[in-house]
């Protein structure tokens, strides 16, 4: 048996992995191009300033300056952008695996659901890691669910 | 040719969607900005105010998924994921201006607020104790200009405009895939 991968929505995907790579890149705040005391009001916390609380305990830093998300929107933007340049393997090595991706998109929403609101009644308290973590697991779970639409998996007979 | 449908019209459902989004980011983003009015400068850990900000991450990339499943609901069909993709660009695109011209509603209707935003944020870095008094004098004269800037000129309010357009564009474009892969898949 011989596996092929199809490419399809080609221009679709190379849009979105330089948009995901350029929020990555914004996403680690001003630190990646300065250390400069003051930088704590870049462009780059404008820029997400209506899609994450951007709470400094909550976040991590870049040369010792905070991160334009925190530690769960950068686990999502990174794992998002590296498994989406990746998705070709996931597709060779997981065809057929679609009910699979869908179970997985919707509990890594419910979990990541579950810590914010576990958190919040006193139940745990979650740390920077903890929420990295499974804004990992949301942002790759995302990938693997369009996966199928980008890449098929083609087999032939020897 | 024969056998091509023609499928019905995405802008109604892309509107309900766009204004579903504008609505949540205007209200988030006012009940936000009250409560850091109204905080002490050295609050506790974790307030309420901090809850809404989380339920912030990300909300504002919805639109797609609301659009979207409206379109496949409504008129149950079935659609590409490019079309998804381009049901949410436009979602986020609309829902960024009607969100951006609420903001600047709301100035007529209170217009202390944008100033008590730029006084609280001034307040709390005046509050900081861990960093020397002339580099935190630095951090509060930029962060003055730039929030005024942010807030009160007219190109400071269209870059605004344009950033939000960009990211809610793209953010939305993807969760317009998400929502066509699971309301409007073929699979």
């Amino acid at each position: 048996m011989i596996k092929e991968l199809r490419f399809e929505n080609r221009f679709l995907f190379f849009v979105i992995a330089i948009g995901a790579f350029l929020l990555c890149i914004i996403a680690l705040g001003p630190g990646l191009f300065t250390s400069e005391v003051g930088a704590n009001s870049g462009w780059q916390y404008l820029v997400f300033k209506d899609v994450c609380h951007q709470e400094t305990a909550r976040s991590y830093s870049f040369n010792n300056i905070q991160m334009a998300v925190c530690a769960r929107c950068l686990g999502i933007y990174s794992s998002f952008f590296i498994s989406w340049i990746v998705m070709p393997l996931f597709t060779y090595f997981g065809s057929g695996q679609k009910k699979m991706f869908k179970r997985l998109f919707s509990a890594s929403i419910v979990l990541n659901l579950l810590d914010v609101l576990g958190n919040l009644f006193g139940f745990w308290t979650n740390t920077c890691s903890s929420r990295l973590f499974l804004g990992i697991l949301l942002g790759t779970s995302i990938t693997l669910l369009l996966s199928t639409e980008f890449f098929k998996q083609l087999n032939y007979e020897n | 040719m024969e056998n091509e449908q023609v499928q019905p019209s995405y802008w109604s459902s892309v509107l309900i969607g766009a204004l579903f989004t504008a609505f949540v980011i205007f209200i988030i983003s006012l009940v936000s900005g009250y409560m850091t009015i109204g905080a002490e400068p050295t609050g506790s850990m974790f307030t309420p105010g901090q809850f809404i900000g989380i339920l912030a991450c990300l909300i504002g990339a919805f639109g797609g998924i609301v659009s979207t499943r409206q379109y496949a609901k409504t008129y149950d069909i079935t659609f590409t994921i490019g079309q998804g993709a381009l049901i949410g660009l436009f979602t986020g695109l609309i829902a960024a201006v009607i969100s951006t011209v609420l903001a600047q509603l709301w100035q007529f209707v209170d217009p202390a607020y944008v100033q008590g935003i730029i006084d609280s944020s001034i307040a709390n870095l005046e509050a900081m104790s861990n960093i020397p008094d002339d580099q935190k004098q630095t951090i509060i004269e930029s962060t003055s200009e730039k929030l005024n800037s942010q807030f009160k000129s007219a190109s400071g309010i269209l870059i605004g405009a344009a950033i939000s357009m960009a990211l809610f564009g793209f953010l939305n474009a993807i969760t317009g895939m998400i929502g066509a892969k699971i309301f409007a898949s073929e699979d």
